[in-house]
């Protein structure tokens, strides 16, 4: 059982699938789309970064992929699901394209290694990178709750010492917070409905 | 406080200690209730699978593609607005409207035509002394001091660097800043969306990475685009965050310390 419709009004997105959609029709899709750049090419670029290694490719992947969105923005469609996978979904098929160019070139990348080499590994980097967009976008104190909680892995009677915070605040956030990155991932993974080019 | 909360007409576990429990901290979970409540179970899993997928890595940063990137792509769009679905585009401007000099830092978002004179400079092919280049014209041509370009100069400004503005705890506000060169002097175009109505005012920085100094550039207001000349001879390549703040009208010169908005200037 899914409880996603009601948990999805916890996430209050500036640049909405729904809203995307509307000003397609109205013939104001440029300037939305802008809204969903904005919104969303920071997790693009990190993917690709994670999965290239390196910062150039992931800048020209990025362009691509909202390239690659803008081109087939007619064919999404937010009842099917929502905006952030929907890029995710070009994202994934993207840096597919890139690994194809490396492989054809036999280049070597400047840079990092990249974490990952295929598309199952992807699953993976996408998975991480979702929840850390989110993080990203807590605020604080919650933020720092969660980084705390989540990565130093610190208890919440230690998270309220060293931040001098009263038990029962830092629980309620790491509450709501955690509710708030589970329905993120949820709403980007559950829904592979729109298939994009 | 309660260990349970009830839903319907179950009494399911305490949210906040189940959350606490996904975490792997020790809770005082009710346990029995737990072992035979589907929900309650389904609840748990999810909220682990979220703490397994955060652990199994280090701590991941998000962080923005470079300011051509966006560039590119909206001259992209604005190719594709007109000459594909012409249904779509917006109302052309007409010619009586068009005021070449003001509106051409902003012209991106327009419609094509007026997007093809090479106002968007492709910033990633610029070689990397434009900072120095800058610097320079500031010093040379920056002595008339507070006068903005789009007032004195007929010359077409060109983008030297630029910030995407991305929005800080608690206010919705982005935006875009670009650094202008002409041969009049150097300034700063601030467009802004988003930001909240205020009874007092916004105001541009330019700080040092570590925000041990700063330059106030002037004000801005909400949803406007300004365009700000830059002091002289400031070093860009060290006071390269832009940074917007809120301030009232209490005399105070300095900064309120409640950012709104910031970046991070690049060629």
């Amino acid at each position: 059982m899914s409880a996603q419709p009601e948990r999805r009004r916890e996430l209050d997105d500036s640049a909405s699938g729904r809203d995307f959609a509307s000003a397609l029709a109205n013939g104001d899709g440029d300037v939305a789309f802008e809204e969903v750049y904005r919104r969303w090419s920071p997790l693009v670029y990190s993917v690709a970064r994670r999965a290239l290694g390196d910062g150039h490719e992931a800048d020209d992947v990025t362009q691509r992929v909202f390239i690659s969105a803008w081109r087939s923005r007619n064919s999404y469609d937010p009842a099917a699901g929502s905006l952030p996978g929907w890029l995710m979904t070009i994202t994934r098929r993207r840096i597919a394209d890139r690994w194809a160019e490396r492989a054809r070139d036999r280049s070597v990348p400047d840079g990092d290694p990249p974490e990952v080499g295929s598309a199952a590994g992807l699953d993976g980097v996408v998975d991480r990178m979702v929840i850390a967009d989110e993080l990203a976008r807590l605020g604080e104190p919650p933020g720092q709750i969660m980084r705390l909680a989540l990565y130093e892995e610190l208890t919440h009677t230690e998270i309220a010492e060293r931040l001098d915070l009263p038990l029962g605040t830092v629980k309620s956030h790491i509450r709501r917070s955690l509710n708030r990155l589970r329905t993120r991932w949820e709403v980007i993974h559950d829904e592979p409905g729109n298939d994009p080019r | 406080m309660s260990q349970e909360t009830t839903r319907g007409d179950h009494t399911h576990c305490d949210p906040e200690e189940l959350a606490l429990a996904a975490l792997g901290e020790r809770t005082d979970i009710d346990t029995d209730h737990l072992a035979t409540c589907d929900t309650c179970q389904a609840d748990l899993a999810s909220l682990r699978r979220i703490v397994r997928i955060t652990r199994s890595g280090d701590a991941a940063d998000v962080s923005s593609p470079a300011p051509w990137v966006w560039e590119e792509i909206s001259t992209e769009i604005s190719a594709d607005a007109t000459s594909q679905r012409p249904q779509d585009a917006r109302t052309p401007v007409s010619a009586g409207q068009q005021s070449p000099i003001a509106e051409s830092p902003t012209t991106e978002q327009g419609p094509a035509g007026s997007d093809d004179t090479g106002v968007v400079v492709p910033l990633r092919r610029r070689s990397a002394p434009w900072l120095a280049a800058a610097a320079a014209v500031g010093v040379l041509f920056g002595a008339i001091g507070g006068v903005v370009w789009t007032q004195g100069s007929n010359t077409e400004p060109t983008v030297v660097a630029q910030a995407s503005l991305e929005p800080l705890p608690g206010f919705p506000s982005r935006g875009i800043a670009r650094v202008q060169s002409t041969d009049v002097g150097d300034s700063v175009t601030v467009d802004l969306q988003g930001l909240p109505a205020t009874e007092g005012y916004y105001e541009v920085w330019l700080l040092t990475e570590d925000a041990s100094a700063m330059v106030s550039l002037g004000a801005v207001g909400p949803g406007e685009t300004s365009t700000l000349p830059l002091p002289p001879g400031i070093a860009l390549d060290r006071f390269r965050i832009v940074d917007i703040s809120a301030e009232e009208f209490d005399g105070d010169p300095t900064h309120s310390t409640i950012s709104v908005a910031r970046g991070d200037l690049q060629a």
